[in-house]
């Protein structure tokens, strides 16, 4: 099976994921960056949690209308549209009904340690990332690698990766804590547009 | 976090003594890293942010969201500054005007690379007041007041982990996760 039949299975038969994360971010010059690790919840479509507690905590939850991103030490969340993230997160990624083809042009990658890849370019020019590279086994993902606009990259390995298990509603929505500021954003350097 | 050995309050001359002691030792830091955060509640946005000052006053600064989306590097000096975002490739001779431009905000680039350390840019007139160890409390240089809040031990130093900077029309929180003091050591 190819990655694009990794990748139909996937949207197919594949309800919840729960797996612990490692995220490593480097420049063109191959130097790091920075490097982090968490939890992740999916629950498709639509929802997941992204939680990360090194080097710091950060939250960022989609209850399906919106993603919501606390910082605990700026005691500050920013909230926006789900729909809007699509091409900002790799868990709003994965949480998609579709096979993705209407808004990616899908290549094979062939396989890589026992994974199927896939790679992924956004259809209109002026997403986040140049391209996204998932690696998928027996129906999970397993490796994710995204590409951005400025020959940046921030590689997402995934493990003791559980498929279909019984997920935690609660974990799946965010209610922001007393005394916080809640902030419509754009989610990075960009803010909202009026 | 831990607090700088003299806790005791300190008299006003003690302070003054003891923040150009301190003033003059961090003016004495040339290159440095900084991996850290900003944000600003009122503009709506939340950045990782890098910055690498080398010895030779050039710096490098990278601002982005979650997962590197949106990411904006800006590399030069003083006079010339390349921008590379998901638009290109520009230079500019005004950073501060070219963010503002293209995100709705600010930040005050020029005066970073000293207010980031916790002491104000010796070549322009500045109004500092001290705290209670004679450390930067708060500042106002360059139409900014900046705001310190929290300090960490590094080393040596006394370096700010928590501080706003504030111009009128952007108000920022700051906040420093990690320090390298030898970036140029080792790197290529």
């Amino acid at each position: 099976a190819g990655g694009a039949d990794e990748l139909k299975r996937f949207v197919n038969d594949t309800r919840t994921v729960s797996a612990k994360f490692t995220q490593i971010q480097t420049n063109e010059r191959g130097e790091k960056l920075a490097s982090s690790s968490g939890e992740m919840i999916l629950s498709r479509p639509g929802r997941f949690r992204w939680s990360y507690t090194q080097p710091y905590d950060q939250l960022m939850v989609c209850d399906g209308a919106k993603i919501w991103l606390y910082d605990p030490d700026l005691s500050q969340v920013t909230v926006r549209p789900a729909a809007e993230a699509l091409s900002g997160t790799p868990a709003a990624l994965l949480a998609q009904k579709s096979t993705l083809t209407d808004q990616f042009s899908i290549e094979e990658l062939g396989q890589r340690q026992g994974s199927e890849g896939v790679r992924l370019r956004p259809l209109n020019a002026d997403g986040d990332f140049e391209a996204i590279e998932l690696w998928l086994s027996r129906g999970a993902p397993d490796r994710m690698v995204f590409l951005d606009r400025i020959g940046n990259r921030t590689e997402v390995a995934f493990s003791q990766i559980q498929v279909n298990g019984k997920i935690d509603e609660t974990q799946l929505r965010f209610k922001p804590p007393k005394g916080v500021e809640v902030v419509e954003s754009g989610g990075g350097p960009q803010r909202t547009t009026e | 976090c831990s607090l700088s050995p003299q806790q005791r309050e300190l008299s006003s001359a003690e302070k003054g003594a003891a923040y150009a002691r301190h003033e003059a030792q961090i003016l004495g830091i040339e290159s440095f890293q900084v991996d850290g955060r900003a944000a600003s509640a009122e503009l709506g946005f939340r950045a990782d942010l890098h910055w690498l000052e080398r010895a030779d006053r050039h710096f490098e600064l990278r601002l982005a969201g979650p997962f590197g989306a949106g990411a904006v590097e800006l590399r030069g000096d003083a006079d010339l500054v390349e921008v590379r975002n998901s638009d290109g490739v520009q230079q500019t001779a005004d950073p501060e005007g070219w963010i503002r431009h293209r995100y709705g905000w600010t930040l005050p680039i020029s005066g970073l690379r000293y207010w980031a350390l916790g002491v104000p840019n010796p070549r322009i007139p500045s109004q500092p007041s001290l705290d209670a160890q004679g450390r930067l409390e708060t500042l106002i240089q360059n139409g900014w007041k900046l705001t310190y809040s929290e300090y960490r031990r590094e080393g040596e130093y006394d370096l700010p982990r928590r501080f706003e900077a504030d111009n009128g029309q952007v108000r920022l929180k700051l906040l420093i996760d990690r320090w390298n003091l030898q970036p140029e050591i080792g790197s290529p």
